[in-house]
């Protein structure tokens, strides 16, 4: 039965601080997902509510969206190729802020950040019995739109808007061993250069580390530990994440609890929680829950995450007519 | 409280808009820094003009301190109505502007043009020869304003004189009121009419046109610009907006006026202002400068100082700073009600527009 692992992050407070904050890797977190040769197409939805606090203040963001989409068509046996769709780095956020004390009362900056970078990427998977070889090449493409807006009384009375076009690539590559007892995973992103048009900037990243180390225990029952290094300090989350997940069956469903944290500039801890309903002859439907804190200094925030996945599979087979002449 | 409607209220609490101060410490470097500026006119005139008042803004009539209004009224006579008895003039006074103005009705001699005629001129190119209607001294008749409507018995026998020259009527006030009458113009529900009877039979007689026209009997004090109506006084105001950066972005830019009503004709508590665009150089036309109205806006009488939104024109001349020439400002309508407001045009009181506005702000890191 395939797990996936879900862990997505969206809308920050944060974000501001950092030219993006990254998603969790994808496919690196579902290696059965490779080790079955079936046809696949995953696409999730984001249901997102964030808590931001700042000394007293409170403030409350939601934002709904698709998140990502992935399609996978296995050939020769043990070749997978895939292609995927989802977002690189989210450059969201929304603040008010009166930071600069107006020269006259009343007045509030509001500034408003949409959109962020994307992957249009390209997957390639080789499996050689219990180990799976994989590399992925992303082409990326965004826009992202500040606004900043002066505002008096829910009127707006002043804004300037500063747009922004990237392109830009980065590869991942990696393997996934997978044995009766264990499996251990590792992957690495590299390459990675983003390019801002309009402002003529050039970014080149530094790469990411990822080890996944999975026991199992009983049928059915894994405890998986993770680590993940960032070295580029431009993103968020930062450098080391430690990770510790628990899969268990229980209401004849799989189930998995995840815990984590960060021991950064931006302390984190999350817990997700992610549930598998098996739809027959289908695929698979994973509501899934995620709750994140951040904090440093004293900006924190707590991120509610309700997502809905949604995994369809074929086995590629010849089919067998059963009805006409 | 159930706990369904105590879940609803989280999830309402949660799609409700905040402003909470959340997050500002990663934006504090980037936003633009804000300034307020403060500028005087670089160049400051009054000016008043014979206005074509028409009677769109109704036929004011009356005389004060300040200005005298007359009517000028024509009607489409035939000789048929010639040797007519029993013949009224029948006004309808607006129950707006009432006053119990005593006038005298007197036949014209110079043919008038209901879109053109002001004080001096009978139309476009031809000027009275006495300033204020040429007219024969012949009295048709006088009378009183009443405040339903006001009937005015005319001589019959001079009533004739007017089939001579066609040129109409004019209606001139006799005594002294504080306030003028209006009455309802030939376009209104009320028109002013006549009444006439012809051998047993009753005719009314409508107008073909109608005009009130006016003058001032005051002078203005060279300390204070001015902003009046039916002579329309305007305030030529110019600003050098040199002190704004080019990278600013405005958030507000209100022109401040300051009135000096005890020394004004300002008998309304609500009243129209004006901001008119200037699209030719004033120093060159002066009061002939042609003009588009940019804003109206309403104020009151008590209002120690008048503030107007101008942030659009002030961006407008920051794009196109050839096309800064300034503005007027007046009481709006133009025709309306004759009045005028002093504006103090010294030191902290003088006009000014106050610039609030941001710089542009940083890009991402």
């Amino acid at each position: 039965m395939n797990l996936l692992i879900l862990y997505l992050l969206t809308q920050s407070f944060f974000n501001p601080i950092f030219l993006g904050q990254e998603k969790d890797k994808f496919l690196f977190k579902r290696e059965n997902l490779f080790f079955t040769p079936k046809t696949k197409v995953f696409f999730s939805l984001s249901n997102y509510f964030g808590l931001g606090m700042a000394n007293k203040e409170k403030r409350v963001i939601f934002n709904f969206q698709p998140e990502e989409f992935y399609f996978f068509i296995p050939f020769l046996k043990t070749y997978q190729i895939g292609l995927k769709l989802d977002e690189y780095l989210n450059q969201e956020y929304n603040i008010y802020s009166q930071l600069k004390n107006f020269k006259k009362e009343g007045y509030f900056w509001h500034i408003n950040s949409k959109g962020g970078i994307y992957n249009l990427g390209l997957i390639l998977a080789k499996t050689f019995n219990n180990f799976l070889l994989f590399g992925e090449v992303n082409f990326n493409l965004g826009n992202n739109l500040e606004i900043f807006a002066v505002e008096k009384d829910k009127n707006i009375f002043a804004c300037e808007t500063i747009s922004y076009n990237y392109t830009g690539r980065n590869f991942k590559s990696g393997f996934i061993l997978k044995l009766e007892k264990f499996s251990f995973g590792f992957q690495t992103g590299f390459l990675k250069e983003i390019k801002e048009r309009k402002w003529s900037k050039r970014y080149s990243l530094k790469p990411d580390f990822n080890i996944l180390f999975t026991l199992y225990l009983k049928n059915n029952l894994q405890l998986s530990s993770g680590y993940f290094y960032q070295k580029d300090t431009l993103l968020f989350p930062l450098k080391n994440t430690f990770s510790l997940s628990f899969n268990f069956s229980f209401l004849n469903r799989i189930n998995r609890i995840e815990l984590g944290f960060s021991l950064n500039k931006v302390k984190r801890i999350y817990l997700g929680l992610l549930s598998e309903i098996v739809i027959k002859n289908y695929g698979s439907f994973y509501p899934e829950l995620s709750i994140d804190y951040h904090k440093k200094e004293n900006l924190s925030e707590l991120l509610f995450n309700f997502k809905f996945n949604i995994l369809f599979e074929e086995f590629w087979k010849k089919r067998i007519r059963r009805w006409g002449s | 409280m159930r706990i369904k409607d105590f879940l609803f209220f989280i999830f309402l609490s949660f799609l409700t808009c905040n402003i909470n101060e959340v997050g500002k410490e990663g934006i504090r470097e980037r936003v633009g820094e804000d300034s307020l500026v403060f500028l005087n006119p670089a160049e400051s005139e009054k000016i008043g003009k014979f206005y074509p008042c028409g009677g769109s803004q109704g036929l004011f009539l009356g005389k004060n301190d300040f200005y005298e209004c007359r009517i000028l009224l024509n009607f489409l006579l035939d000789t048929s109505f010639k040797n007519s008895e029993n013949i009224k003039l029948i006004l309808y006074p607006n129950s707006k502007y009432f006053s119990s103005v005593r006038f005298n009705i007197y036949p014209l001699i110079l043919e008038w043009n209901e879109n053109e005629v002001t004080w001096k001129l009978a139309s476009a190119n031809i000027r009275w020869v006495n300033y204020g209607g040429d007219y024969q001294n012949i009295l048709l008749g006088e009378g009183e304003v009443k405040e339903d409507s006001t009937i005015i018995e005319l001589n019959s026998r001079y009533f004739d004189t007017l089939f001579q020259t066609n040129c109409g009527i004019i209606l001139i006030p006799q005594n002294s009121t504080e306030r003028f009458v209006s009455f309802y113009s030939r376009t209104e529900m009320k028109p002013p009419k006549i009444y006439l009877k012809k051998n047993g039979k009753d005719t009314t007689i409508y107008l073909v046109a109608n005009a009130y026209i006016v003058d001032t009997l005051f002078e203005i004090s060279k300390d204070y610009l001015s902003i009046g109506s039916g002579y329309p006084f305007f305030s030529y105001l110019k600003f050098d907006l040199a002190k704004i950066p080019k990278e600013a972005t405005i958030i507000t830019a209100d022109l401040f006026l300051y009135p000096e009503i005890d020394s004004s004709y300002f008998p309304f508590d609500t009243n129209e202002i004006a901001i008119l665009k200037l699209t030719k150089n004033y120093s060159v036309y002066k009061e002939n400068t042609s003009y588009e109205i940019f804003k109206r806006t309403l104020f009151l009488k008590k209002d120690s100082i008048i503030k107007i939104d101008i942030k659009n024109l002030i961006n407008f001349w920051r794009n196109k700073p050839d096309s800064n020439f300034g503005l007027f400002v007046s009481l709006y309508p133009f025709a309306s009600y004759p009045r005028f407001l002093l504006l103090k045009n010294q030191d902290e009181k003088a006009p000014k527009v106050e610039v609030f506005y941001f710089l542009k702000p940083k890009e991402r890191l």
